[in-house]
């Protein structure tokens, strides 16, 4: 944590997780994407075949694919050889937390993801770099039939369930980041929950990079029966360092037949991480998914979360807070597409742009001939805090046919002199009062978060409100 | 011919929940009836089922309107026959003028088109009774209306249409007493030998000023009790518990 | 530049700029077979422009008048803009002099006439500052083929124009119509815009708002049928700050019928004190229809108040309800609630008998 050069004309939020660990490196492969770099990655990992080929054959469609046309900007920032493609500290993923190499565990006690946090959670994942170095998950769950392990570990123990549902949601055809993806995954959590278990404490996993100039490409698999539910929390940092690192995740979920799933994450990503995500949830008829997204870091963050109302009655929704403080660029959002009658979908976007930041958010609400009776509500406000900063809206409404209901509402305002003089008069300090009205502002999504996360939230933008209003 | 209003063995519900369970009731010309019942007895549920309100369902019985059974009659030929419905929560319509929404109404309630100065002649007279600005009907119909606007908008309809057979449904909720002067006074200006009238109410106000000729009361779907005026002042002072106690 | 020079850039432009195709966002699921440009400079051009003037205003066929491509420039990079600007022969130009307030509607009539033609009718509308005016532009007649028109518009410093413009070509005709208005220090332009004809229409409606204490007012109906393709582009650009724009486009769509609307708020940085309403409102009445609406906001000021929102609905069945307790039958109450959902665009029309025919054809199209 260091104070700005005086020279600089406003100050960002300060970002406890900037460190950087020496961890030793276990396995690594040298910079660049090749098809060489794939077949390490599936010899040490000892992965059957058909995951050879699929990881190959998603390369290839990676080096095919351009960047989407509405994707600003990142043609031209972007050299895919600067990034090393799998590094790996851990020789494998522990169950005990004394088991994982005591230079990690002293990262993650930095971070605060201390073990105690396991009382309050149903598991705990801890990713650095390319490999989970520690899964676990309580025992009453496990007994209860709940699978959660690293998805590598999934894939190994789990083949079927593995294979039926593994890159049939988001395949690696989707988009460049989704091929990117397939090709490199390595980590991110593999979830089972059996038809009617309630795994009612979250499950949670927290991602960090520690080493420079790296991609990230975890991947996550969900799986929620018929009349289960459960609450996946991610959260992740990185160190800061003068050169860029890559992560590129891709998380597919399926809710079955009146089940719940809720996904909750906190994205703390330094200005170094260009955080490139795929997210996607197929959602069968009375099936209810919310995603949570927050995202307050990075330097480029391009994530809109989905929710695919496949069955009739389903159920979608997504909350969405960005706030993009200096050097970030918010371009989130999210996307209902309803393909079955009689569903619904919500979403609700809070964004705060500050200190020089820019945040966009992004939408397509779609809807299929057949889905009748189908409704959607957007709204989208957006609060700009300096002259410096910059916010867009590019929500995208395509109906097909009459028996849709679609609103989409949104606003972009400034903190008002009228309400800082009204706050400043009552005695509060002005840092105080603009703090107050940005809390105020994102309220009805924080209050959505368990108290932990919302505590989490509201101090990291509580930094960032530092000295924001001069 | 037959001058009268009646429902027989009414049945009937909304979603699965059977609320009106053979309810009965006739209404001949000239007089004025009042239904009054406690919150969920099936005071609105009576008053949709009557105009066909197409979210209730009629799971058995008739309603006929001078002998004929107008339950497989469409809402709006209900309303042609002669049978008007003033509503607890009117909707509102934006982009329908007043004015322009009850010349329609009157010509499909005649059966032809108004003379449009006639028209206006008798609207300026029934805004007259109903002390409507002249403004109020150059607005879109109910929209931005207070609670006793809207109120004195249904009844400024009821003038206008001329109906046979009128229902009031919780006409005076929402008005504050001066309003509820005014309507009362409108709605007793139709009173007589051509009109049949049932007043729809949870509570007693509004028949200190239209006096019924009969009260019934509605307890869980059906009429448990039937008297004359002073049966709503006893109820007034004795509360519902009075009735459901005795049950 | 001279006008040969703006023609020969123009149509440089119209050369290299691509067809549209589906590919683009802008003109996804339109169907532009029916667009044949083959040879299109030699085909005759057939449009007859009507004027009818007001005392004290300069009014006249436009032929080389200053300031023409001034806001819609030759290299405008919009193909059927630069089409027009190319080969354009008829049109109306519009000065309302200095502090002069206009004391009836001034009419511009442009009537497409011939069979698989051409028409390219632009329009150069200037108000000296102070001026007032009434202004009432349509496009109309039995013509096919290819219509593209422009109209820039000029208000200088607290001019104010009231602009009722509308289409409701045959069938046959393809609509390319670009209009731009630029609004100068205290200027105010109060616009009513109706969409009806043309098998293809592209509209593109925008303000630019030059100078503070500006306002502009930009109201939309369209009503689409039968296969009809409706796109709509707004942009409300603010470059001064303390300006204020309000937009309202509202739609009705049945028989097969696809809009695709999407407008932009611009808001350029320290254009603080700038407040911009945008809406659009689809009302769909069948499903054999598409609807697509992208509301854009592209905000660089801190200091504003911005607002934008789309819906796409039914008929409300508790108003339809409502409607038929009083006598109105099914249809006729549907009618009534179409034309009530576009009341409030016809309510922004101040001349009655403009009003009226408004309304007339609305009420044409919704009894079909």
């Amino acid at each position: 944590m260091s104070a700005p050069p005086p020279t600089e004309p406003f100050a960002g939020r300060a970002y406890k997780e900037g460190f950087h660990d020496d961890i030793k490196t276990l396995k690594s492969v040298p910079k660049g994407l090749s098809h060489a770099v794939v077949d390490y990655m599936c010899d040490v990992k000892g992965e059957p075949n058909w995951m050879r080929e699929f990881r190959h054959r998603s390369l290839d469609l990676f080096l095919k694919q351009g960047i989407p046309e509405w994707v600003p900007g990142l043609r031209d920032e972007f050299h895919y050889d600067e990034f090393t493609y799998y590094v790996s500290p851990v020789e494998k993923s522990s169950r005990r937390w004394e088991d994982v190499p005591e230079e990690i565990r002293r990262t993650y006690d930095k971070l605060g993801i201390a073990k105690e946090e396991q009382k309050l959670l149903g598991g705990l994942g801890a990713q650095i770099d390319s490999e989970m170095a520690y899964h676990n998950i309580q025992e009453s769950l496990a007994k209860k039939g709940v699978i959660f392990l690293s998805c590598d570990d999934g894939m190994k123990q789990y083949p079927d369930i593995f294979r039926q549902h593994f890159a049939k949601n988001i395949p690696p055809e989707d988009n460049k980041f989704a091929a990117l993806n397939a090709a490199f995954w390595s980590g991110g959590s593999f979830v089972y929950i059996p038809k009617g278990v309630k795994c009612d404490i979250p499950l949670s996993v927290y991602f960090r990079i520690n080493a420079e100039q790296f991609g990230q490409f975890e991947r996550t698999l969900i799986i929620c029966e018929d009349d289960s539910f459960c609450h996946y929390v991610e959260g992740c940092s990185a160190p800061i360092y003068t050169t860029n690192s890559l992560h590129a995740a891709v998380v597919e979920i399926y809710v079955k037949e009146r089940a719940r799933c809720r996904y909750t994450t906190i994205q703390n990503w330094s200005t170094d991480v260009y955080n490139l995500v795929t997210k996607r949830s197929m959602i069968s008829a009375k099936g209810v998914m919310e995603w949570v997204d927050g995202n307050l870091g990075s330097k480029r963050t391009v994530k809109y979360p989905s929710c695919y109302m496949i069955g009739e009655g389903a159920h979608g929704e997504v909350l969405s807070l960005a706030s993009a403080d200096k050097g970030m660029w918010q371009d989130a959002g999210a996307k209902l597409v309803f393909l079955a009658p009689n569903c619904s979908g919500r979403i609700n976007s809070k964004s705060i742009s500050g200190h020089g930041g820019r945040s966009s958010y992004r939408g397509l609400v779609q809807v299929a001939r057949n889905a009748t009776g189908c409704r959607a509500q957007v709204n989208c406000d957006a609060l700009i805090l300096d002259p410096h900063s910059r916010s867009d809206t590019y929500p995208t409404m395509e109906i097909n046919g009459d028996l849709a209901t679609i609103e989409h509402e949104a606003t972009v305002s400034n903190v008002s002199d009228e309400q800082l003089f009204y706050l400043t008069s009552r005695g509060l300090k002005k840092e105080d009062a603009v703090s107050m009205i940005v809390n105020g502002f994102i309220e009805p999504v924080v209050k959505e978060l368990p108290m932990e996360f919302a505590v989490e939230i509201n101090r990291l933008i509580g930094l960032q409100m530092e000295g924001s209003v001069g | 011919m037959n001058e009268t209003f009646e429902i027989v063995d009414l049945h009937a519900r909304i979603e699965e929940r059977e609320i009106l369970r053979g309810l009965n009731l006739t209404i001949r010309k000239g007089e004025v009836h009042a239904i009054m019942g406690p919150n969920g007895s099936g005071k609105s549920t009576l008053a949709n089922a009557i105009m066909g309100n197409p979210k209730y369902e009629v799971t058995a019985g008739e309603i006929r309107l001078k002998g004929e059974n107008i339950l497989n009659l469409p809402t709006e030929e209900r309303a042609r026959k002669g049978l008007f419905l003033a509503f607890q929560y009117p909707c509102e319509v934006p982009g329908v003028r007043t004015a322009n929404f009850l010349k329609l109404a009157c010509n499909a309630r005649a059966g032809k088109e108004l003379d449009t100065m006639d028209f206006y002649d008798k609207l300026q007279e029934k805004m007259k009774v109903l002390d409507i600005e002249e403004k109020f009907v150059r607005r879109y119909l109910n929209e931005g209306f207070s609670g006793g606007e809207k109120k004195r908008n249904e009844i400024l309809q009821m003038l206008m249409l001329e109906p046979e057979f009128a229902v009031l449904d919780e006409t005076d909720s929402g008005l504050d007493i001066d309003a509820l002067k005014i309507v009362c006074e409108g709605v007793n200006k139709l009173r007589g030998p051509d009109i049949g009238i049932l007043i729809i109410t949870h509570y007693e106000r509004m028949l200190r000023y239209i006096t019924p000729d009969y009260v019934h009361i509605l307890v869980e779907g059906r009429l448990v009790r039937s008297g004359g005026p002073e049966l709503a002042a006893h109820l007034e002072q004795f509360g519902y518990d009075w009735i459901t106690k005795k049950q | 530049m001279n006008l040969d020079a703006q023609r020969a850039l123009a149509w440089q432009t119209y050369q290299r700029l691509p067809l549209p195709s589906r590919r683009d966002v802008e003109w996804q699921r339109f169907d532009l077979r029916a667009l044949n440009l083959n040879e299109i400079e030699k085909r005759p051009q057939s449009v007859r422009v009507s004027l009818n003037s007001a005392p004290g205003v300069t009014l006249v066929p436009l032929v080389d008048q200053q300031p023409i491509g001034r806001a819609i420039p030759p290299d405008e990079p919009n193909k059927f803009a630069a089409l027009a600007s190319a080969l354009w022969r008829h049109g109306a130009f519009l000065r309302v002099p200095a502090g002069h307030k206009a004391d009836r509607p001034i009419e511009i009539t442009c009537e497409f006439t011939g069979a698989n033609a051409v028409a390219f009718p632009r329009t150069l509308i200037v108000l000296e500052p102070g001026a007032e005016a009434t202004l009432v532009q349509q496009f109309t007649g039995p013509g096919d083929g290819v219509h593209a028109s422009l109209t820039e518009v000029f208000l200088e410093e607290g001019a104010r124009l009231h602009y009722v413009s509308f289409q409701n070509l045959a069938p046959g005709a393809l609509d390319f119509t670009l209009k731009r208005a630029h609004v100068a220090r205290n200027a105010e332009i109060d616009w009513v815009v109706g969409m009806f004809g043309g098998s293809l229409t592209r509209y593109d409606v925008q303000c630019i708002m030059d100078g503070e204490g500006g306002n502009s007012f930009i109201y939309g109906a369209g009503v689409v049928d039968d296969r009809q393709q409706l796109a709509q582009f707004t942009r409300q650009h603010h470059r001064v700050g303390h300006t204020t724009s309000d937009l309202l486009f509202k739609n009705v769509l049945r028989d097969r019928a696809a809009t695709n609307y999407a407008g932009i708020i611009k808001v350029e940085k320290n254009a603080n004190g700038t407040n911009a309403y945008q809406s659009n409102r689809n009302l769909v009445l069948d499903k054999t229809v598409q609807c697509d609406t992208r509301p854009i906001l592209e905000i660089e000021s801190h200091q504003l108040r911005c607002t934008h929102g789309a819906t796409v609905g039914r008929l409300d069945e508790n108003q339809l309800y409502y409607l038929r307790t009083r006598g109105l039958d099914d249809t006729t109450a549907r009618n009534v609630l179409i034309e009530a959902f576009l009341d409030p665009v016809l309510a922004r029309i101040q001349v009655e008998s403009v009003r009226q025919e408004f309304a007339e054809i609305i009420h044409r199209k919704v009894l079909k």
